[in-house]
């Protein structure tokens, strides 16, 4: 017993060394080797930490006694300088070993209270035990507990710290979002971070902000490339597109490439964004303004350029189209608040159609013969009789033909079909108005 | 997520024995000490797929979140690429056929039966694999290569389908000499973490 015990001590202070000493550190993980063969199971290779499966078991047992030993001491305040140097071996392996109990993580939270750990340490500890489990919902509160500790000590105009620790934060929430599909808490703690630092500098005037929020663009069109079929990566791309809302600089040089479309397709000619886009909504009491005008060029952008083609290389994915849908609907929105239109649609479509799943089906029989449920005639409003309805109608009408022919995929032609019966039922989308 | 884990060139020797010729492998993505393991893992389903592929045939494996796509040839030559699920299959399949043209270009056919791995120099294996990542890079041939019936494609949803009557896969896996005793004991332990939800 006596000799197990100073066994174990030793792999506790060897990981503990192991994550002082080496702040590269890239992953943890527990290695699937079930026999003891008489040699340390502590792997440390290339800045990799793994721990052999036999140990778990005895090592986490017994650092569990030690820990709720000392926990009571440390609830008395005693002893906590000479014993926070054990505590903190402690918790460092039973963290990395099972990052679900809330009460470790909250003696963690003790000891830096009391100033004996150094944030740097916690950053890294985190991000190991992310790199084992990337769902622990624990880890991530814990992180971003001590972020903004840190954010907290940053001076205001020290933009550099902010983006630094912004970056750092990326690439951990990265790492998480790679090693678990759909991982929610990440894909949170990102914007949770975003958001933090846009607040603390009052960005989103400065030129800065912008930078940030297309950086982050760009990046998350490479994202949703190689995770075709995971909607958080749409979502965060979703959020990034609503920031450019809060900001009125120019973004001229990124919208070059939609405004040349639409000029060829439209016949609209404008020196600038602002008439640009005047055009494309028709006349109004109330004038564009800058934000509106960067937003509706981004979702045109990302309407006609970026789901074609992901539309084209991943047919059958249903995260692209609800991509679309969110694309449709806020500039559709948009051009409304600008009209000072209200907006006619179905809002409460569970009292209309779609009520039950025999209601579906008589629906669909009637979509594939053209013949809509008659809707009441009324005159167009300024939002329809735009250039900009009549160009999103017939792109959208043009897609669901080319994605139901019989050389596409099933999947792709029940999701055409499905995107055809929201634009009819919930936006009233009516073919009959398709011309230009 | 996209992408490809790896790609193989294989010779079929007989109705049920296949030897590998060359294979790349991307195990990047995996845990650094659990890429041996993968690799190995990786190399024995791609000789137990094209081992249960007859002649001339083209099959697609689903296994959990991994797809796997095979092709043998008339000439008994075979490729395989393990991808994830989301990688288009239509370029999986595109790019096998553009690769075993190419191999039978740079090593005879009078060869395959005889030479081993390591005296086949084909870089070009290595370099497909880290290019075509990006199924964009590779759009540009697949459209070229219009030839490929998708309907003719045989798909499996579990590599158990694949198997012959009667084999399981834990057997075959233990009676592998391919693996290593550390590899065995890792698919021990990820069958048990996988099955948690099963009440058998």
């Amino acid at each position: 017993m006596e000799e197990d015990n100073a066994m174990y001590e030793k792999i506790l202070i060897d990981i503990k060394n192991l994550i002082r000493s080496d702040p590269n550190l890239k992953d943890f993980c527990i290695v699937p080797i079930n026999e003891n063969k008489n040699k340390s199971p502590v792997l440390y290779e290339e800045h990799n930490l793994g721990l052999e499966l036999w140990c778990v078991k005895y090592v986490y047992a017994y650092l569990y006694k030690q820990l709720f030993k000392l926990r009571r001491l440390l609830s008395k305040n005693r002893l906590i300088q000479q014993k926070s140097e054990e505590i903190d071996k402690y918790l460092i392996s039973a963290l990395l070993i099972h990052p679900e109990v809330a009460t470790f993580w909250n003696m963690r939270r003790e000891l830096v209270e009391y100033g004996v750990i150094n944030l740097d340490i916690e950053l890294l500890l985190t991000k190991l035990v992310l790199s084992n489990k990337s769902k622990s919902n624990e880890a991530f509160a814990y992180r971003k507990w001590i972020v903004s500790k840190l954010m907290k000590g940053i001076y205001k105009h020290d933009v550099v710290s902010t983006l630094a620790l912004l970056n750092q934060e990326f690439t951990v929430t990265e790492m998480a979002a790679q090693n678990s599909p759909n991982n929610y808490h990440a894909w949170n703690h990102r914007m949770w971070c975003l958001q933090s630092a846009f607040v603390k500098h009052d960005f989103a005037d400065t030129p800065m902000y912008l930078n940030l929020v297309f950086e982050q663009l760009d990046f998350s069109i490479r994202w949703i490339q190689s995770h075709i079929s995971e909607h958080a990566g749409f979502h965060y791309r979703q959020y990034l597109l609503k920031c450019v809302l809060n900001s009125c600089c120019s973004v001229s040089e990124r919208t070059g490439k939609i405004r040349c479309l639409l000029e060829t397709f439209a016949h609209i000619k404008a020196c600038d964004d602002e008439g640009f886009v005047q055009q494309l909504l028709g006349r109004s009491s109330t004038c564009v303004n800058r934000s509106m005008v960067n937003f509706i060029l981004l979702l045109l952008e990302d309407l006609f350029y970026f789901m074609d083609q992901l539309n084209e290389l991943f047919p059958g994915h249903e995260a692209v189209w609800y991509h679309r849908r969110f694309l449709i609907f806020h500039i559709l929105q948009i051009a409304h608040e600008y009209h000072n239109v209200v907006w006619f649609r179905n809002v409460n479509v569970s009292g209309l159609m779609l009520n039950s799943n025999d209601n579906i089906i008589n629906v669909d029989s009637g979509l594939s013969d053209t013949k809509y449920p008659k809707l009441p005639k009324y005159e167009l409003d300024a939002v329809e009789s735009s250039y900009l309805y009549k160009i999103l109608l017939k792109f959208e009408f043009e897609h669901i033909q080319g994605n139901s022919l019989s050389k596409c995929i099933d999947a792709q032609r029940e999701l055409a079909r499905r995107h055809e019966k929201w634009l009819h039922f919930i936006l009233c989308f009516n073919k009959s108005n398709s011309f230009i | 997520m996209v992408k490809l884990y790896s790609m193989s060139v294989l010779y079929k020797t007989g109705p049920d024995s296949a030897v590998c010729l060359k294979a790349a492998y991307d195990v990047q993505s995996f845990n650094f000490f659990q890429r041996g393991s993968i690799q190995e893992f990786m190399a024995f389903v791609s000789k137990t797929i094209t081992e249960r592929t007859h002649v001339a045939a083209r099959q697609s494996v689903k296994q959990e979140d991994y797809m796997c796509h095979v092709y043998v040839r008339g000439d008994s030559l075979a490729g395989v690429v393990i991808s994830d699920e989301d990688y288009p299959p239509r370029v999986s399949h595109t790019l096998i056929t553009k690769v075993l043209d190419e191999f039978t270009q740079t090593v005879p056919a009078s060869s395959w039966s005889t030479i081993s791995e390591r005296d086949i120099n084909f870089p070009q294996l290595n370099a497909y694999l880290a290019k075509y990542q990006n199924p964009r890079e590779a759009d540009a041939m697949t459209k070229i290569q219009t030839d490929l019936d998708e309907t003719k494609i045989i798909l499996h949803n579990t590599i158990e389908a694949v198997l012959e009557r009667g084999e399981k896969l834990d057997d075959l896996v233990a009676k592998s000499e391919g693996l290593s005793i550390q590899s065995k004991a890792f698919y021990k332990t990820a069958r048990k973490t996988n099955s948690c939800c099963n009440f058998s």
